[in-house]
Parts: C-alpha cells; structure tokens; sequence
C-alpha cells in the first residue's frame, strides 16, 4: 500500500524546501495523485493570494507625524537586531517527530518572544592595530559605524596616562589623537605615532568640533601599551585599574587582578587588588582570604628587606598593603623608611600631613609653618596636604597666607579653582584677589577649555557642565559685589547668575540686590521663584510670601507663581532625558537575583540613589538622601531605591536604616545597574518616571523635588 | 559615563532628511509588513513612526550583514510584534474596512482574506506573513522569532490549515 506523504512534507515541497531526490521523488507521485496535488496548488494559491493582496497606502501625513514626533516626542530605541545565522535545516525525521510530539500532547509550541530589551545607545566599532602596541609604536586606528554617514573626517579624542600619572593623580587631560578619514570601503582610518611616555589611554569617536561623540556604549575604548615580553606594561595596568575607578569599579578590579597574574612580585599590585576586592565585594571577600594575604604580605616584606635599593613606589605599596590588613609593625617600618629615603614621595608628603595634623591640634600657626617647610614636589602634591595648608591658612586670618595657600591649590588642582577662591570671597582683605582669580577662571570657562572636556562628553554637554560652574562664579561674585557695596554691578552679575538656572540661593542673593536697589517688582518675581520650589519647608515658604506681601504682592502673588512654576518645569525639563530602559538584573538581601525592575511601585517615578559607604561624598550627602527619603515615604510622590556596591547583608540594611534613610536597598554586585543608567560613581540620583523611563540622571540631589513636580505635572496634563 | 543623543548628522544631512530619505524609499513595505502582522491600519502606522523614530539612533546597530532593506524588514517585524503583544484589546475602529483593502479581484474575497488572516493567532500570522509574503526562509524566521526551523514550519502549516477552514477551501 503506497503511503501519501504528509501535509507539510507536500507544503515543504510546494515551498521547494526538499532536496533535489525527494523534490523529484514527490513530483512523480503528483502526477498520479490528484489528492496530494491539489492540496499543493491550494498551498500555493494562499500564498499568491496573500501576495496579491496590497494594502491600501497609509495615511498621506504619516511622514509629517513621523517628523514630529521625532522633534519633539520621546526618543525611541529598536530593538537590537541579531545577525541572521544560517543554520543547518532541520531533517525531515526530526520535523515529522516534533509534529508527532507536538500533535500527541495537543499544545501549542510557545512563542519565545523576539527580544523585548530596548538596546542601549547605538555605538561604532573602533580598532587598533596592533592590538598591544609597544611604547612609542606606530598604530593604525579602524572605525566602523552608520553614525556619520556623511563625515568624511572624524576625531579620534583620548585621556592619554603616562608612566609618571602616579595612582594618585586626580584628574588627567584629554586632547584629540588622531583625526579619521574615511576610506572607499566606508571605513575611517589613522596612523599615529604614540608618545613614548603614554602607557595607557581611553578614547572616543567624535565628530569634528565634538557635536556628536561615539563614547562605545559609555564604556570607551582603551589602547594598553605593552613591554617588550608582550605582557602589557605595570605602568599602563595601573593606569588602566585608575581610569577605570568611578567609571567601572567591577572592571578596575579586574584589571587589578590582572596586575596580581603578570606581576606577582609588585607590591601596588596587592596592595590595589586587596583595596579594590575590600570595596567591590566586601569585608566578607577580604576577611575570608585574610591568612593568604598576611602570608603574602610577609613573603614581600622579606624580598623587599633582603633588596640592597627599594624603588620609592614598591615602599609605597607594601607600607599601603600593610596599613590595610592591620598589620602595624611591617607598615611603620616601611613607612619610616619611605619618609627617610623618598621624602618627597608623595605617599611621604601625605604621611608626614596627618602626622602633623594629629601632632599640632589647635595650633595653625605652627602647622602651617611646618608644611611650608617640609620637602615637597611641586604639581604631584597630595590632596591632603593642599586643604591642610588652605583651612591652616583661613583659620589663621592672615591674608598673605590664605592667597598664597589658594593660589597654591589653584595651580595643582586648576578644577578646583572656583571651590579654593569662593570661600576667601568672606574676608574683605582677600575679596579683592579672589574676584581677580574667579574672573580670570570664568574668562577661561568663556573659552571653553578643550582639555578638560572629558572624553565621551560632547560640545553641547560641555558648554552645559561649563555653564553651571559660570553662574556658580557670578551667584558667588555678585554677592561679594553687595557685601563691597557695589549694588549697581552686584546686580547686573546676579542677573546673570539666575539666568537659564534654578538655583533657590541664587534667587535670594538676587531678590536682596535688587531689594536693596530699589526694584521691590524685581525682588517679588525672585522671591516667587523661591516660594514654589518644592524642596523648600513650608515655614520657609510662609517666610517668603510674607515677605512680599510687605512688598505689597499680595494680590499678584498667584500670577507671580504660577509663573514661577512655569518657569521651573521649563529649566527642569531642559536636563531631562527620555530612554526605556531595559530589565536591569541585581541582587537583593541573600544575594537573591532580582531586577530592578521590580523594586518599582507601579503609577509612582522612582528615585535610584547609587550610594556607597565607603566613599566620601556619598557619606557626606546620606543625611540629605535621608531627609529626601522620609518626604518621598510621607507625600507618596516616589518610591526611593537604593543601589550598593557591595552585597545585602542585615548589617548593612541596619546601617543604611540607622543613618534615617527609609529606602529598599539593592545590590548591583555585577555592576548592571550602573552601566544601564550611566551613572559614574556614588552618589548619583537617577529619577525614572513612573512608566519605567530614565528622565533626570545628576549628582545633586536638591533637583530632584522639582523633578518629580515636573513629572507629575506632564503626566496630569497627558491624562 | 554620560549617555549620548547620537544624531546621525552628516555633514549635509540631518536626521530629518535621512528619515524622509529611507521613508520614500521604504515606508511603504514596511507599513504593508506591519499592516499585515497588527492586523490593523492604526496600529501599522504607529509600528512603522516607532520605526522611523528610532531609526537615525538604530543605524548604528546595522553591521552590514545583509542587505538594509533586510535590516529594516527585521526590525520592523520586531517592533510590530512588541506591539501586538502590548495591545489587549483592540477597538472596533481599527477593524478592517473594505476600503483599506486595494486588491485585484473581488473586493469581497479580499475582506474574508483578511478577516481570515487576522482571525490567525499572531504567531501564526506573523510566520505566514514573512514566509508567503516577504519571502523569509524557515531559518530567517526562526533567527527573527528566536524559535527553531522546525518550529516556524509546524506555525506555517497550522496557519495554512486556518486559512483553508476559514475560507472554506478544506
């Protein structure tokens, strides 16, 4: 009995999807059959049909809604789309046992979805060749992207380290490296030679003048230069494990790991690997291999001893090293020894600072003496030594030492300048000279320094960061104009101040020049601005309102706000952003894999704060994030997650419970969550609306109240 | 780490243009893909603005495998079924009319055509449209759909076999 072949064996071959032998084979059977052959030419048919069948043409203004929306509506991001792999056909037994298995249990295969991630940003493909170049190397730079598709030249910009950048250096210049042109293939291309002192390097695609940067997803690319055996240079690992901090404490860690593998005999690569796993992973990690890492320790200690010369940095490592495990005696031998034979180390430097400091309490005088005197090297100064002899200096109200001390910071840490010559604006023996200083650094701020825009940050962004530090100068010149007696210029520098910023001390400083010059119409705007910020207290806000009611705004004081909060919401949505943001996986309490996701309230925007304990800045702003987060539990507005960097244990939840902070905490152990958001170290505050949406990303918290008002209200206005 | 607001520009053309550019070129079959597999006019042009939207960001993403056009068609398809999925219910102005219906033939046959194929569950519909229609090979769509070659088979012979009972051609 001669067996008809299958329904979809007989589609399979109106799909000619069969090999040549069965296609042929099936086709003599159809010459005979009647049944299988009109169930082929019906296949057939439902295909022509459907193909026949055209769609009438959309709507005539699609393109124009397409237009707009793009304008003005939220950005949108595809789905990543994955490469179309051929893969080998299934067999025909294989189908047919599916169809059997499938058929028999009567359900229905499941749909495995296409990807419902939203890709992150678009990025190129960067490379260098050689891929581990020497020092001083010729290299080829490749760049292939869809990005600029009509740049014929594109920049190459980078923050080259050199050998001499040291562990300690806090801020590094970037440049451009190269310029690419592109080639026939579509490809852009460079050949430059490396400076033979650059060890390491990170660096972006941009467009010339920096109006669009391809910075690889956020994550940059990175150039190692390697020795002459072809592991890459100690230097340029410890460069790399530096320029990773902040950015990528998972992948710094990483890196220092690496530094254990290749140079197992160098103390920094312990002493660097030992702090980082104490940051990344927590005491846990670090006391669980404490036994391993003493007995290393003394292993190094003895090479070291048994050494005729030990270089200053291998000192610096293992006296580091010691400090950290405990171990007292091998740190204050080696300590001692690096302040006797490299005093002006900078290790040495700072090591002889907080010995200072504990020795002279109370006596400014004298410790300002001895910093002054002590043997230093001038542009590799430690942090600590700068704020002693600055604070030193103002507590001893002599004038000649607090300019000498901040001209000193100024020209180590020229970053810092406005933070060093702002305080000395209080004393008017030091008024004069620290407006000279913060003009001349908002002169230089007009000129847009090409060095110090990051790599990875575009012009625009740039001129934004640049901005924000130009009206911190003017709020703060303005109110060393009023404290000079000079109302007529403190207010035009006010009005600039408060110009395109919401800065609630601005307005003030503004609303009292102006008060003092007369302008009560002025002073009321200003004091209307400050009354409907939402991060005020409501006694303040009284305060405020009274105030301008005795300037007679009684009866204008609801336009005047209404205005006011306009105002807001238009500079608050100026920074905002708008990206979906895909399922972020992290931990929670028990190392339980979670997302973040599904720590949000639905309805409600989120506040992520990224907080560590261990870092400065983050302990500094936790009574603030505290009293955020008891408004947020009270009004209800937002829910506030917290993001660590180390495991959830009850003794941290304690902890962050202890310090007033009523938050669910997660933990973003593989380091997710902060390359999901782009957030570049603690603290930062990301605010996600309640859609999931990433709108607002910054290091300053007090934005955030008007954040949220700005939220809520573009979210009753779209119901 | 900041995020970027990477726009394609040129040095002559801006977003805007590129968006029209590939629109003349493309908009049309990706709105007859997206009108197939939502089943709903409505519904296609908001698949195929996301699309355009997304695309001067997107563009990055296209390695050069393939064809653009191929790249189009698969993002297109993607976004299309993220809507589907997304819609629970649809409204009965987005039920297809005879007027949105231009074929060669009997104007009546082509609404119990589409009424069959939208009556097909939407991952059925989806591999017979790409199949019969753009033309993808079991593989493709198996890349596409993350489902295996087998799987896009058994979806196209039990589409097939929807259609012929609907239309009562069984």
């Amino acid at each position: 009995m001669f067996l008809h072949p299958s329904a979809l064996r007989l589609e399979q071959y109106a799909d000619r999807e069969l090999g040549a032998r069965e296609q042929a084979r099936l086709a003599r059977h159809l010459e005979s059959c009647s049944r299988c052959r009109e169930h082929v030419s019906e296949t057939r048919a439902l295909a022509a049909r459907a193909r026949v069948m055209t769609v009438e043409p959309h709507s005539d203004d699609l393109l124009d809604r397409i237009q707009q929306r793009y304008l003005s509506g939220p950005a949108v991001l595809l789905p990543a789309d994955a490469p179309v792999v051929r893969r080998p056909r299934a067999s025909l037994l294989q189908a047919a046992v599916l169809l059997l298995v499938v058929g028999a249990t009567a359900v229905g295969l499941q749909l495995v979805g296409a990807a419902n991630v939203i890709a992150v940003e678009a990025h190129g493909l960067l490379t260098i060749a050689p891929a581990s170049p020497r020092r001083g190397d010729v290299v080829t730079l490749t760049y292939r992207s869809e990005l600029f598709p009509k740049s014929e030249t594109l920049v190459v910009r980078w923050r080259p380290r050199f050998a001499s950048t040291g562990r300690r250096t806090v801020r590094v210049d970037t440049y451009d490296m190269a310029k690419l042109v592109r080639r026939r293939d579509g490809a852009w291309e460079a050949r430059v030679r490396l400076p033979d002192s650059v060890v390491y390097a990170a660096l972006a695609v941009e467009q010339v003048g920096g109006a669009a940067v391809d910075n690889n997803g956020g994550k940059l690319w990175e150039l190692l230069v390697a020795s002459q055996d072809g592991r890459p240079e100690f230097a340029g690992l410890v460069q790399q494990m530096k320029d990773l901090e902040d950015r990528n404490w998972v992948a710094s860690l990483a890196t220092a790991r690496r530094m254990t593998e290749l140079y197992p005999d160098r103390t920094l690569s312990w002493m660097h690997y030992w702090a980082l796993q104490d940051y990344v992973r927590g005491a846990r990690t670090t006391d669980s291999t404490r036994a391993v890492d003493v007995a290393r320790l003394r292993l190094l200690d003895d090479t070291l001893s048994a050494m005729q010369r030990v270089p200053a940095d291998e000192m610096d490592g293992i006296f580091f090293f010691a400090s950290l495990l405990g171990e007292q005696s091998i740190a204050a031998k080696w300590k001692q020894r690096l302040l006797a034979e490299a005093p002006r180390h900078p290790t040495a430097v700072e090591q002889r600072t907080s010995d200072l400091l504990r020795s002279t309490p109370g006596n400014a005088e004298a410790l300002l003496d001895q910093l002054e005197q002590m043997p230093v090297t001038e542009g590799h100064l430690p942090t600590n030594y700068l704020q002693l002899g600055y604070s030193a200096a103002v507590q001893t109200g002599n004038p000649k030492r607090m300019t000498a001390w901040a001209e000193r910071w100024a020209s180590n840490q020229p970053w810092n300048a406005t933070a060093v010559w702002e305080p000395l604006l209080d004393s008017a023996q030091t008024r004069g000279i620290a407006m000279a200083h913060l003009e001349q650094r908002m002169q230089s701020l007009g000129r847009a320094p090409e060095h110090e825009r990051e790599v990875g940050r575009t012009a625009m962004e740039q001129r934004r960061v640049l901005l924000a530090e130009t009206r911190r100068i003017q709020g703060a010149l303005g109110r060393a104009l009023v404290s000079s007696g000079r109302p007529t210029a403190a207010l035009t520098m006010l009005d600039s101040a408060v110009t395109g910023v919401w800065r609630t001390d601005l307005f003030r400083a503004a609303a009292q020049a102006r008060l003092q010059a007369g302008d009560t119409t002025g002073t009321v705007e200003l004091l209307a601005r400050i009354a409907v910020d939402p991060g005020i207290s409501a006694r303040q806000r009284d305060s405020v309102q009274r105030e301008a009611n005795s300037l007679g705004a009684r009866d204008r004081w609801p336009m005047l706000t209404q205005a006011a909060v306009q105002l807001m919401r238009t500079i608050t949505f100026e920074s905002a952003l708008r990206f979906r943001v895909r399922p972020i996986a992290v931990s929670g309490a028990n190392g339980k894999d979670t997302t973040l996701q599904a720590h949000q309230e639905k309805g409600k925007p989120t506040v992520v704060v990224f907080w560590s304990r261990h870092c400065g800045p983050a302990l500094m702003a936790t009574p603030a994030i505290a009293a955020l987060s008891k408004r947020l539990s009270e009004s209800g507005e937002a829910k506030m997650v917290i993001v660590v960097d180390e495991p959830i244990s009850a003794e941290l939840t304690a902890d962050i419970a202890k310090r007033g902070v009523i938050a669910t905490v997660i933990s973003d152990d593989r380091g997710e969550a902060s390359q999901a958001l782009a957030a570049p170290g603690t603290p930062t505050y990301v605010v996600l609306d309640r859609k999931g949406q990433l709108r607002f990303r910054h290091r300053d918290l007090t934005a955030i109240p008007r954040q949220l008002d700005a939220l809520a209200a573009s979210a009753s206005a779209s119901n | 780490m900041t995020f970027r607001n990477i726009m394609p520009q040129g040095d002559s053309e801006t977003a805007e243009q590129l968006i029209e550019r590939v629109f003349a070129a493309h908009g049309r079959r990706l709105y007859g893909i997206a009108f197939r597999i939502t089943g709903s006019r409505a519904e296609a042009e908001d698949v195929v603005q996301d699309v355009f939207v997304g695309l001067p960001r997107a563009l990055a993403s296209f390695r050069g495998d393939g064809t653009f056009e191929g790249w189009l068609t698969r993002v297109t398809v993607r976004v299309a079924l993220m809507h589907v999925r997304s819609t629970t219910r649809r409204a009965e102005s987005d039920l297809l009319g005879a007027d949105e219906v231009a074929v060669s033939g009997d104007p009546l046959d082509a609404i119990a055509y589409m009424d069959a194929l939208r009556a097909l569950p939407v991952e059925h519909r989806t591999v017979f449209v790409l199949h019969e229609v753009e033309g993808f090979s079991h593989d493709e769509i198996g890349q596409l759909l993350n489902i295996s070659h087998g799987a896009s088979a058994v979806r196209l012979l039990r589409a097939r076999r929807a259609l012929r009972t609907y239309l009562g051609d069984a």
